[in-house]
């Protein structure tokens, strides 16, 4: 029997009971692990043993087949003692471990150790060779290892779809074709009225099926946040802290891009908390929240707090501010400095917390969806990062803008306000504008053109027209030419080398043809904060006046 | 219950694995049978057959909310000529001992093997 067509069945369901079993093993950890969730666990491992021996994964059957007995005999003695509670995590991290290696096609790796282990050998279904000699000790060692480092889940890569869905997409596909028809002959009658009614029927067929299409992606944010339980409560246990996890929202359905995006900074935020956040016990808190047309996903801890003053002196000793800058900061931007390559405030790198991606890569990772972090803390208090993630990654609203001769895209989620400014509101230096003023604010004024170093244009506007938003953490005014309009647009990443082009997320194409640039404010220009790089001394516009 | 000359036996499988169910499911296709429905649990199981009544019952031992062996004897009081072959995987000797006091007509093993199960399949529905 060809069995290779049920891999991925086997694949994704295989990867839901593992975690269903670490699930439930850390659901009642600190309580007994009694009957029924013995007999739940005994149940997800049987179903894998049965999926392992049919697709020929013999290792992954024996190691089931092992935990089932293990899980039997726990079920005779009425629960697991608690010193056997690691032993079972540890058999249930090695089964996943197993599956990686099959998802990744390479031969299974060895699991002899692991049984080798276990006090009580029971008959296994499968001969393994059994290695006694290696320690205890080894193992745990190399099993904590591999289990801190996070492993992007492929869960993400693929989705189930209910038929209905399916059939809805079949349904629409045909709606589309019969409307196309009816626009080609709309068009050659010459009948405008008759082509702008299909054209307007189209367009709805069209969010129709791009509703269709995000729903497909969803994906609750559980298929995350499903493993943090298992983080914090091993890093608690290498700290030797007291933390609670408290999730909040896991249900909350968000883009499979926008999760991949965001699943690494997430590990990185909840293991920081845990490592720098809290003192000795505290609580770890994840909430996910809808709000308008975005998602917000918060990371707080309830403990130290950031050292706002060591953070000015650290960035000070690495030249990222200058002590003027420094001192007239606002706090919430000195907090983003954290965010800064290189500038790590922890007083030692830790074992945890010292690898992996750190807070830059967060927020970039997080721009480079369109989203942004809001940082918070209060010393002796607590830290929060909140998540602002769009609702979808591939298709975004943007603001058109004309600087030269190009045309180019703003997403919708970066722009605070549309201005004309007069200029009367316009405050020079060295005979250029370089701030107006907003309500009690003075924002630096910053150009388009110099960016994208476009020679300065005619200057016989009566207004500057000024799009509102943030560069590099800092609100500033970014004068374009002129503002064209908004659209929805699919966004396409762009590769080698365009991908290399600075502040470029992606390109998206007209309706006329025309491919457009998608450009993000944050990272259009180098490091905001590096030596003479404040907007006001590097991005003059030339005088409105 | 006896079958029309000419329509295929209606297997229902009952299993909470999907990967098991498309394997039974492809491997009852390809023997001729019609699949009448797929349950991933007794509790629904138990149902489907009130409601299906469907020839043969392919019935998992191990499920959550109902096991198969409770799911049997529950088809069975209400259906004692209910055609029902119980999976089972190796170690479960006894359960399967158990199932065929309850009622169930025969059994197959995972892994599934495709002649296995078919020859078993049209044994019970002959017997």
């Amino acid at each position: 029997m060809d069995m290779s067509k049920y891999r991925g069945i086997f694949l994704s369901e295989a990867k839901e009971h593992i975690r269903e079993m670490s699930r439930i093993v850390l659901a009642v950890e600190g309580g007994a692990i009694d009957g029924e969730s013995i007999n739940a666990l005994f149940r997800q491992a049987h179903s894998v043993k049965g999926m392992a021996a049919s697709m020929g994964y013999a290792r992954m059957e024996a190691l089931a087949h092992h935990l089932e007995n293990a899980l039997e005999g726990f079920r005779l003695r009425g629960g697991v003692p608690l010193q056997e509670v690691d032993r079972l995590l540890e058999g249930i991290d090695l089964l996943e471990q197993l599956l990686h290696d099959i998802e990744a096609e390479r031969p299974e790796r060895d699991i002899a150790p692991y049984l080798a282990t276990t006090s009580d050998p029971l008959p296994c279904a499968c001969s393994v060779a059994l290695v006694p000699s290696i320690s205890h000790e080894a193992i745990t060692a190399e099993i904590e290892g591999s289990e801190l480092r996070f492993r992007r889940d492929d869960t993400l890569r693929t989705v189930r779809v209910q038929t209905q869905v399916l059939d809805r997409f079949v349904d629409l596909t045909g709606e589309l074709i019969t409307s196309r028809y009816m626009l080609q002959s709309a068009a050659e009658a010459k009948d405008w009225e008759a082509l702008q009614r299909h054209l307007e029927h189209q367009g709805r067929l069209i969010g129709d099926l791009h509703h269709q299409v995000r729903q497909v992606r969803l994906m609750p944010l559980e298929s995350l946040t499903g493993r943090l339980p298992r983080l914090v409560r091993d890093l608690a246990r290498r700290t030797g802290k007291k933390v609670r996890l408290q999730i909040e929202g896991e249900e909350l359905e968000l883009d499979r891009g926008v999760l991949e995006a965001i699943a690494d900074p997430l590990v990185h935020l909840v293991r920081n908390a845990v490592d720098h956040g809290i003192v000795e016990h505290g609580t770890v808190s994840v909430r996910a929240w809808r709000e308008r047309d975005q998602a917000i996903l918060e990371v707080a801890d309830d403990g130290r707090g950031i050292d706002v003053d060591r953070v000015v002196r650290k960035a000070l000793e690495k030249n990222l501010i200058t002590s003027a800058l420094a001192s007239s900061l606002p706090r919430r931007e000195i907090l983003q400095l954290i965010c800064a390559p290189g500038l790590s405030t922890a007083g030692t790198i830790t074992e945890t917390s010292g690898r992996g991606v750190g807070m830059d890569v967060v927020k970039s990772a997080l721009e480079g969806i369109g989203g942004r972090l809001e940082i918070a803390s209060k010393e002796g208090k607590g830290t929060s990062f909140r998540l602002h993630l769009p609702l979808s990654a591939a298709i975004i609203h943007l603001l058109l803008v004309d600087c030269g001769e190009h045309r180019l895209g703003i997403p919708f989620n970066r722009v605070q306000r549309l201005l004309e400014i007069r200029p009367d509101q316009v405050r020079l230096r060295q005979g250029k504008a370089s701030s107006f003023v907003l309500g009690e604010e003075d924002v630096p004024l910053v150009s388009l053109r110099k960016i994208l170093r476009i020679g300065a244009g005619q200057s016989g506007a009566a207004t500057l027209s000024v799009v509102l938003t943030e560069m590099r953490g800092r609100r500033v005014g970014l004068v374009v030419d002129r503002t064209a309009g908004g659209r929805q647009a699919f966004v396409k990443g762009l590769s080698y080398p365009l991908d290399q082009l600075q502040g470029v997320t992606g390109s998206t194409i007209l309706g006329d043809g025309r491919i457009i640039f998608i450009i993000d404010p944050q990272s259009l220009t180098g490091t905001r904060f590096g030596r003479g790089a404040h907007p006001q001394d590097r991005e003059s516009c030339p005088s409105a006046a | 219950m006896k079958r029309i000359a000419g329509m295929a036996h209606r297997v229902l499988i009952v299993d909470d694995a999907l990967f098991m169910r498309s394997i039974l499911k492809d491997i009852f296709i390809g023997g001729g049978f019609e699949i009448a429905g797929e349950m991933q649990d007794g509790v629904d199981g138990v149902r489907a057959y009130r409601e299906l009544r469907p020839d043969l019952v392919i019935m998992d031992l191990v499920m959550p909310n109902k096991s198969g062996i409770e799911a049997l004897e529950e088809i069975c009081a209400e259906d004692p000529a209910a055609r029902v072959v119980m999976c089972s995987a190796l170690g479960q000797e006894e359960l399967v001992l158990k199932a065929v006091q309850v009622g169930a007509r025969d059994f197959i093993v995972k892994p599934f093997q495709q002649e296995r199960v078919l020859e078993v399949a049209r044994r019970v529905m002959e017997g």
